[in-house]
């Protein structure tokens, strides 16, 4: 849909758009038409799945990787990737729990807004970090975020002595439990998330140089872009976006998990890629990757109201990842050669 | 750091009050400290608090004692669905105990759905809220943390579905039952069968390889164990090393104990794993006449005993079997304890070489 958006809008026809508009159209359907099929599935086979109660608690567990997603999205279309996403989660919400748990008798509005704070600018920071890795030590990001990856998670476990961080009553609970208007607020946040993404990639000529950089880099550097700034630049917006889930993970545990979170940036990468976002860069939507998440969040809630054993349960999520992959790269061949 | 201990004090001293707090006080007055060593007074009455504050501790003195009743009983005939939350399924242990509430579960007639939280306590979240939505009329559950998931438990406090806990609680939550591990009782057995192997030796040196650093179940074994030693006066504890329950991290902890303390005659393990890794690290030195005791009766512990490597463990019991039968009870709206302890049997060479006790996993 949006992508005629664009189109239509003269400003933005660039090569860069071109790039854009050949991911767009029909094989932007891919994840969502394999969600639909997963949501009819399982409200014919799985008692109590077609429910309010339960679709709503998806789309709340969802939220946490989808908003890592949103960041990892930027990240992949540029050719990186980021391994210190739960690392960094983990820091980000045993930080903030630290400085909630200064008053055991409960927090203030002004405390959770500082724990905040201090959780978004140590993801920046953390962020940042990744980038300067990628950019000014000229590492690969694989290897840059491995290494972050275990580093970060020795700085959560050293704050916090190892153990959980209680979070003691206050507003900052209602960032993962509260609701407005019976929408939960980790989904309004998603949304906000998601829009802000959207804006990034689609209104903005950073946008675009995020699209070209990952299509060629070389050619990108040519064309006058300064590949490092944007390279800064999504690194420190992953980074902000992990903070960002770890705020809603850290409050509805109702505490800072210093080892919690291990794998989660595996979560979010399979999130991404099931979404149509191309490992080598260039090519990908934000859209794919929330539907990438909510098909993999409903496999998992599904499975599970039908009772499926945990190891199958594993297996399945698997196949279904693979499937999805392979379904997509045919959407996209039939397109190619049509 | 010192805030959080403060909280979770506080939280430990609420649920004191709330109901267990006779029982343990009465304990503490019971075991008046020893006249035979003053010096170690200070100590046994530390070890106490320690225990008095610790779950396993509570639930070692309160077992069998308090008892719950669901206020909102199920009919008679009504078909019973349990979630079993467990908190992963990568330990022979945890597949057993699967298998034994599954076994239970069938023997009663209700339905068990097992979910694995893959050692991920925001799995285990998620888990329970889809337990919730499935429509289960309880969850057993093996926390994968003592922290976390007080929120989920509250939404099905709200939504009349009970929970129970087994192996592993959580303070500050007011389940059905509990069928923990029965941590503190072990510690306390190995200990009383310590003193009067050594009964009449002045100074026996002793060192203690803990598991998880803050960890109640290494807290509760090991203060237990300590508190017997402590009272019987002829002990001195030269040294306390963690080796996170794990073979590697232990031999560690017993290389750096061994160089410290040439002396020493025993050493604990909080598990038998540490117990093993004791042993490598004493053979590797070259020394011999050092005695290991551990905790868990595991095959390879059997083995050490069975080769004089070592002289005692006791065996560690699944729980989860006791935890769906209070879940159902408590479903039918039948009086069940707030904390059940089932003690595994004390393994000597004597029964290893009599073949009377198989290993627990």
């Amino acid at each position: 849909m949006s992508t005629q958006l664009i189109e239509s809008a003269p400003v933005t026809t660039r090569p860069a758009s071109r790039i854009r508009s050949r991911a767009g159209g029909l094989a932007e359907l891919g994840p969502i038409a394999a969600f639909a099929v997963l949501l009819v599935l399982f409200a014919i086979i799985a008692p109590n799945f077609f429910t309010v109660f339960n679709l709503t608690n998806v789309v709340r567990q969802v939220s946490i990787t989808a908003i890592a997603g949103v960041g990892m999205t930027l990240i992949i279309l540029v050719r990186g990737i980021d391994l210190s996403v739960g690392s960094l989660a983990a820091l980000t919400g045993s930080l903030a729990a630290l400085s909630l748990a200064a008053d055991p008798a409960g927090h203030s509005l002004g405390g959770a807004v500082l724990a905040v704070l201090l959780a978004l600018a140590v993801g920046a920071v953390v962020g940042a970090l990744n980038g300067l890795l990628v950019t000014v030590a000229v590492v690969p990001a694989f290897i840059a975020t491995l290494a972050t990856m275990t580093a970060v998670r020795g700085v959560a476990l050293l704050v916090t002595d190892s153990s959980p961080v209680s979070i003691p009553d206050g507003p900052y609970l209602r960032i993962g439990l509260g609701d407005v208007f019976g929408v939960p607020i980790p989904v309004i946040i998603m949304a906000v998330v998601f829009g802000l993404g959207y804006l990034v990639l689609h209104r903005m000529k950073i946008g675009r140089r995020i699209y070209a950089v990952g299509g060629n880099p070389e050619a990108a550097r040519l064309a006058g872009i300064r590949v490092n700034r944007v390279l800064m630049f999504v690194y420190v917006f992953g980074g902000i976006c992990v903070a960002i889930s770890a705020l809603i993970l850290s409050s509805r545990l109702s505490s800072g998990q210093p080892a919690g979170s291990v794998g989660l940036e595996l979560d979010v990468i399979a999130a991404v890629v099931v979404g149509g976002t191309s490992l080598f860069g260039g090519r990908g939507r934000l859209a794919g990757t929330f539907f990438g998440a909510l098909l993999i969040g409903s496999l998992v809630n599904g499975l599970q109201l039908l009772n499926v054993p945990d190891y199958w349960q594993r297996i399945v999520t698997g196949a279904v990842i693979v499937a999805a992959v392979v379904l997509d790269r045919l959407v996209r061949r039939d397109r190619t050669t049509s | 750091m010192r805030s959080i201990t403060l909280g979770a004090a506080v939280v430990a001293a609420t649920l004191l009050l709330a109901g267990c707090g006779g029982s343990t006080a009465s304990t503490v007055d019971a075991q008046a400290i020893s006249p035979n060593c003053p010096e170690n007074a200070q100590r046994i009455a530390e070890l106490e608090e320690t225990l008095s504050k610790n779950l396993y501790g509570i639930a070692a003195a309160d077992a069998g004692k308090t008892l719950n009743t669901n206020p909102k009983p199920l009919p008679p005939d009504a078909p019973i669905k349990i979630t079993f939350s467990i908190e992963g399924l990568s330990h022979p242990f945890l597949v057993t105990q699967q298998q034994l509430a599954q076994a239970k579960a069938a023997e009663l007639g209700v339905q068990l759905d097992v979910v694995s939280a893959n050692d991920d306590v925001n799995k285990q979240f998620n888990d329970i809220q889809n337990a919730i939505a499935s429509g289960s009329n309880a969850i057993v559950m093996m926390p994968a943390n003592t922290q976390g998931l007080n929120a989920v438990l509250q939404e099905a406090q709200q939504r009349d579905i009970a929970y129970s806990f087994t192996q592993k609680g959580m303070l500050g939550v007011k389940p059905a039952s509990q069928a923990l591990a029965p941590y503190a009782s072990e510690g306390k057995t190995i200990g009383e069968w310590i003193v009067k192997h050594y009964e009449g030796q002045p100074g026996v040196k002793v060192a203690i390889i803990s598991g998880i650093t803050g960890d109640q179940s290494s807290v509760a074994r090991t203060s237990a164990f300590e508190l017997e030693l402590r009272k019987a006066c002829n002990f001195e504890i030269v040294a306390e090393q963690p080796g996170q329950y794990r073979r590697d991290a232990s031999a560690k902890a017993a290389e750096s104990i061994l160089a410290a303390h040439p002396d020493v005659q025993l050493i604990f393990g909080a598990n038998d794993e540490a117990a093993l890794g004791a042993i490598s690290a004493i053979e590797a030195s070259g020394r011999s006449g050092i005695d290991v005791i551990g905790l868990d009766g595991q095959k390879e512990m059997f083995d050490a005993i069975a080769a004089g490597k070592a002289l005692a463990t006791v065996r560690h019991l699944p729980t989860a079997a006791t935890a769906v039968e209070s879940t159902v009870k408590y479903l039918r709206g039948e009086p069940v304890p707030a904390y059940s302890v089932q003690l595994g049997e004390l393994v000597t060479a004597e029964e290893v070489r009599a073949g009377t006790l198989q290993p627990a996993f």
